[in-house]
């Protein structure tokens, strides 16, 4: 393949590619360059144009007209230093504002207090419905109707309990008659 | 292209970034130093305006001291200046054609580029000489894309390889060698379409 490419001159492309990256054109190409003086001659020709072009653009341009010196901002750490610290006192100093005053759009949604007033409402609602279903009568009536009455409850039930035992209901008795 | 003393002028940059990061005022001064009249022939011959290369030049130089912490890789300072500098140049234009919609460029830039080429070259002839000189360069680049026209100056004109260029134009190797190729194919078609009895581009 690369016979091929030495016994042939360079096309219009490959004269391109030679001038991009000489390394890129295929061996063969490359050996041709170095044997046929026409392609030599063809790729140099027009590499010395372009480098002439080069040597005039800059032999034509002006020179700087004073060399480039930072501005005198006196202290020792470059701007861009400064400048993230200058960022890090800024957000610390917000932070703290946050933290003192509390500003109201920082503090919890506007919503919150109220609920957690309404919960509170509702507690005692409950609260006091539990009071009337247990006891209907007002406080001062309360206090005439439990006067001297001893609360039986419990013993009440404790004895059904144990006269249940000691004398059978006849409801059960019927029951077992019939099973 | 093919200096001797690259590797050890790299070194050397590499040492003067490593201080400047460090806030070393005389070492960006120097690296200031080295590349401002590459950086500044950059900016004429894509301004043609003394005053704007100046400007820009300044501009380009200002940012990469600001931005000079963000450095990885301190040898690939130049191609991270160019690549300052060629968004500097696309800011720059942006802005002249937002100017020219509004109609705030009264300058006619014909006499203000003839005026400036007497600032670099009083003498008549050779002022003629390089006003032609620049026309033709005019003509072969207006045939070409934005993206080859800034390859072919890049390579050229500001002699980066193709590596720095990767870095000045944020693009790949291979975008970069397409870019170039196209370019050189358009201006050696663009030679061939008119040529010169005393061959111009020969000549110079
Ligand atoms: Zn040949």
């Amino acid at each position: 393949m690369n016979d091929r490419f030495e016994e042939r001159h360079l096309s219009e492309d490959e004269f391109t590619q030679a001038i991009v990256e000489r390394d890129s054109l295929p061996d063969g190409l490359n050996a041709h360059l170095v044997r046929c003086p026409s392609c030599a001659e063809r790729l140099a020709r027009f590499e010395s144009r372009l480098a002439g072009m080069g040597r005039m653009a800059r032999s034509s341009a002006p020179s700087p007209a004073r060399p480039f010196r930072l501005p005198q901002t006196d202290p020792k750490e470059p701007l861009w230093q400064r400048k993230s610290i200058l960022a890090m006192g800024i957000s610390a100093m917000v932070l703290l504002a946050v933290v003192v005053w509390r500003p109201a759009w920082f503090t919890a949604p506007r919503s919150a207090p109220a609920v957690a007033f309404d919960a509170a409402a509702d507690r005692r609602l409950m609260e006091d419905i539990d009071a009337i279903v247990d006891n209907a009568l007002p406080e001062a009536y309360q206090q005439v109707a439990f006067f001297d009455t001893p609360d039986f409850s419990d013993s009440i039930s404790d004895g059904q309990d144990v006269f249940d035992w000691i004398v059978p209901s006849i409801d059960e008795e019927d029951d077992d008659f019939l099973s | 292209m093919d200096n001797p003393n690259v590797s050890g002028q790299d070194d050397q940059t590499a040492r003067l970034v490593t201080l400047a990061q460090n806030g070393d005022h005389t070492a960006f001064h120097r690296l200031a130093d080295r590349y401002q009249p590459g950086i500044f022939r950059m900016m004429y011959y894509r301004t043609r305006s003394r005053m704007d290369a100046e400007d820009l030049t300044q501009d380009v130089f200002l940012r990469a001291y600001k931005q000079i912490g963000r450095i990885e890789s301190p040898a690939l300072f130049r191609s991270w200046l160019y690549r300052i500098a060629v968004n500097r140049v696309k800011d720059f234009y942006r802005r002249q054609r937002i100017k020219s919609l509004v109609g705030w460029v009264s300058m006619d830039e014909e006499g203000f580029r003839e005026s400036e080429e007497m600032v670099v070259a009083p003498d008549a002839e050779e002022r003629l000489d390089r006003r032609d000189f620049w026309n033709r360069v005019e003509g072969l680049l207006e045939r070409l894309s934005k993206k080859e026209r800034e390859a072919f100056l890049l390579r050229f004109f500001d002699q980066l390889s193709i590596q720095e260029m990767t870095t000045a134009m944020g693009k790949n190797e291979s975008t970069v060698k397409t870019h170039l190729y196209r370019a050189l194919n358009k201006i050696k078609a663009a030679m061939a379409e008119t040529p010169d009895k005393d061959d111009f581009w020969e000549s110079i």
